[in-house]
């Protein structure tokens, strides 16, 4: 089994970061889980590492690697309706 | 309208004109055991002598026994004076009880005994019209009530004011207030007096219940009721429907043959078993022990639910599958839709339903049932919690919310179904720690409605096994399975394409079989002989 590195299990924080941001609002979260399977199975596949629960092959990384842009895109989106929120309550 | 005939075991029947000596050792040889005990109780020819001794013990079959017609008189006065509701209700389903009985158990306070009461063909006419007062009351109490909430609405239009405002709560007040199951007895007992049906016809005949029938086709299906109410019912659009004449339940065709429990026991004396095999008992044909009866005609048709509900066919077809390295058993455990037990095999495309009100001829829904030759076991394992996040979709899960637990379910899920022995290369394997992640999560989740591993044990359905049956006999019971399947009566031939399936599976079916089964018309058989 591969050593993690540093640099996969900061990736993998970095998902899980994400993971938890996206799963603040369940319902968006369950919406955009049914068009994005994908995506769904690799960020939880990082929290996975995250918590010790499995031990990656290096091919993991680069399947996880290969969804942040996405994700991340989805949870900035977000956080923006967030502050758009916030801005309206004020 | 309702009809009781005497519920009878059609072999003990034969056996008493037959042979009354022998027929007398075997109800003794009944009474040996318990299990068996409770199924000559069913039987209604049963002495009141052997009846009185089932009753002694502890946990007797009271339904049984009760409604009996030898039941003894002295254990219905008690049972009667002891008032206990489902005793009542058994003790009104016995075909002997006389009036007085009759008039006792009308005095109930317990709704379901006065059903059971008005459905007997010898229920007094005053005894139904008294019963029908009861309904008659709540009725007038349902219409005063709906009448004073829309004034002015015509009482006897009220059901369409309702619906027409597209209110349901008249059909359900309707539901609560009306005790449907006994004005449905009441109209269809041919005793009932004539007035009794006039004040009917002004209650809600059309109003579907549960089985498609209503008032009126219970009406309509009386022959005491008159011409002119079956004109004005006619009128209405109401017609008959099929008349059962088996609404008095028969305890032995819910339970099945007494005789068919003694072929269950290995130790059961092989004399009677071979008995009853003389007079032709479909079990005997099962037998491996029991000799062929020369020019004996069996009729799939007639047996195969004796077969599927005492489980003899599946414990003679299905163990000796798993030396077939491509058969794999499953057991399905729900507490919504009951236990289901079945096989697949590779290329062969069995069909499975297992909805709480389908039938399923591919596998074995009785819940819970004991199999000695099919232990299940119950613990969550690794490859068991994988085999049950496996038939799970993920998106299914999520229904199911993160469950405060930031979403360790769907965590659990998404590693257990991308590491299980179904996918062909997995990223990543689990540590100790995600193994027991996953254990504990499966366990919580699928606790009523999960896969349980079960193992199979052909020793233990002995003396039943396909391969110790003789050739001679193995070719009569497939050419009668096939001459069930070819007569397509029913769903019985779907069962009987299931045993010829289960037949061209086992090593032990020989070549002569083999080319009588490729000549039957199914996808199913011609599947499981191109892959045995």
């Amino acid at each position: 089994m591969a050593q993690i590195t540093a640099d996969s299990m900061k990736l993998c924080e970095r998902i899980e970061s994400l993971l938890a941001k996206a799963t603040k609002d369940s319902g968006a979260f369950v919406d955009f889980a049914e068009e994005n399977e994908e995506i769904i199975k690799y960020a939880f596949l990082a929290r996975a590492v995250v918590r010790g629960l499995i031990e990656p092959l290096p091919e993991l990384f680069t399947s996880i690697a290969s969804i942040e842009e996405e994700f991340s895109e989805y949870a900035s989106q977000l956080e923006d309706h967030d502050d758009e929120e916030e801005e309206n309550d004020e | 309208m309702y009809e009781k005939k005497l519920d009878t075991d059609p072999y003990l029947d034969k056996l008493v004109e037959l042979n009354p000596e022998l027929y007398e050792e075997i109800l003794v040889e009944f009474l040996k055991r318990p299990e068996t005990r409770v199924a000559i109780a069913r039987h209604e020819k049963t002495p009141a002598e052997i009846l009185r001794t089932i009753a002694s013990d502890k946990g007797a079959p009271w339904q049984s026994i009760l409604s009996n017609p030898n039941c003894p008189p002295e254990i219905i006065e008690k049972k009667l004076k002891l008032g206990k509701n489902d005793d009542l209700i058994y003790i009104s389903q016995n075909s002997a009880i006389d009036e007085s009985v009759i008039r006792l158990l009308a005095q109930s306070s317990y709704s379901p005994v006065l059903t059971w009461v008005c459905r007997r063909p010898d229920c007094p006419p005053d005894v139904l019209e008294g019963l029908f007062g009861i309904c008659e009351e709540q009725w007038n109490n349902l219409r005063k009530r709906v009448s004073q909430e829309t004034t002015g609405v015509d009482s006897a239009t009220i059901a369409d004011e309702f619906l027409l405002d597209g209110s349901e709560d008249y059909w359900l007040e309707y539901d609560i207030e009306l005790d449907e199951a006994l004005l449905e007895a009441i109209a269809g007992n041919p005793n009932t007096p004539q007035h009794v049906f006039k004040n009917m016809m002004t209650m809600e005949v059309k109003r579907k219940r549960y089985d498609d029938t209503s008032l009126g086709s219970t009406l309509m299906n009386n022959p005491s009721v008159s011409a002119e109410d079956k004109a004005f019912l006619s009128l209405q659009g109401i017609s008959k429907t099929k008349d059962d004449l088996n609404m008095i339940s028969s305890m032995i065709s819910h339970y099945g043959l007494p005789t068919s429990q003694a072929f269950e026991y290995s130790k059961f004396p092989l004399k009677f078993l071979e008995a009853l095999n003389d007079l032709g008992h479909p079990s005997g044909l099962l037998h491996p022990g029991l000799k062929v009866i020369p020019n004996q005609k069996y009729d799939f048709n007639e047996f195969v639910e004796g077969w599927i509900k005492y489980e003899t066919i599946y414990r003679t077809l299905w163990p000796e599958l798993k030396e077939r390295k491509d058969v794999n058993f499953h057991y399905w455990r729900s507490s919504y839709n009951g236990d289901n037990f079945y096989f697949s095999c590779k290329g062969v495309d069995f069909e499975h339903i297992f909805d709480r009100y389908s039938q399923d001829y591919n596998s074995m829904g009785f819940p819970f049932n004991d199999r000695p030759w099919a232990e299940t076991n119950e613990s969550m394992d690794i490859e068991m919690s994988n085999e049950n996040f496996w038939e799970r979709d993920i998106l299914d899960i999520f229904e199911y919310g993160d469950d405060g637990g930031g979403y360790d379910l769907i965590l659990a899920a998404v590693i257990s179904k991308n590491s299980g022995v179904e996918v062909e290369s997995s990223e990543f394997t689990l540590t100790k720690k995600g193994e027991a992640f996953v254990c504990k999560n499966a366990e919580s989740f699928f606790e009523d409605d999960r896969s349980v591993r079960v193992e199979i044990l052909p020793e233990k359905a002995l003396p039943y096994s396909w391969k110790a049956i003789p050739l001679e006999k193995k070719i009569q019971i497939t050419q009668v399975i096939i001459e069930g399947f070819n007569k397509k009566v029913d769903s019985k031939y779907q069962f009987a394409e299931h045993f010829l399936t289960c037949i061209a599976l086992n090593t032990a079916t020989p070549e002569v079989i083999r080319k009588e089964l490729a000549a039957v018309d199914s996808k199913l058989v011609s599947q499981a002989l191109s892959v045995s």
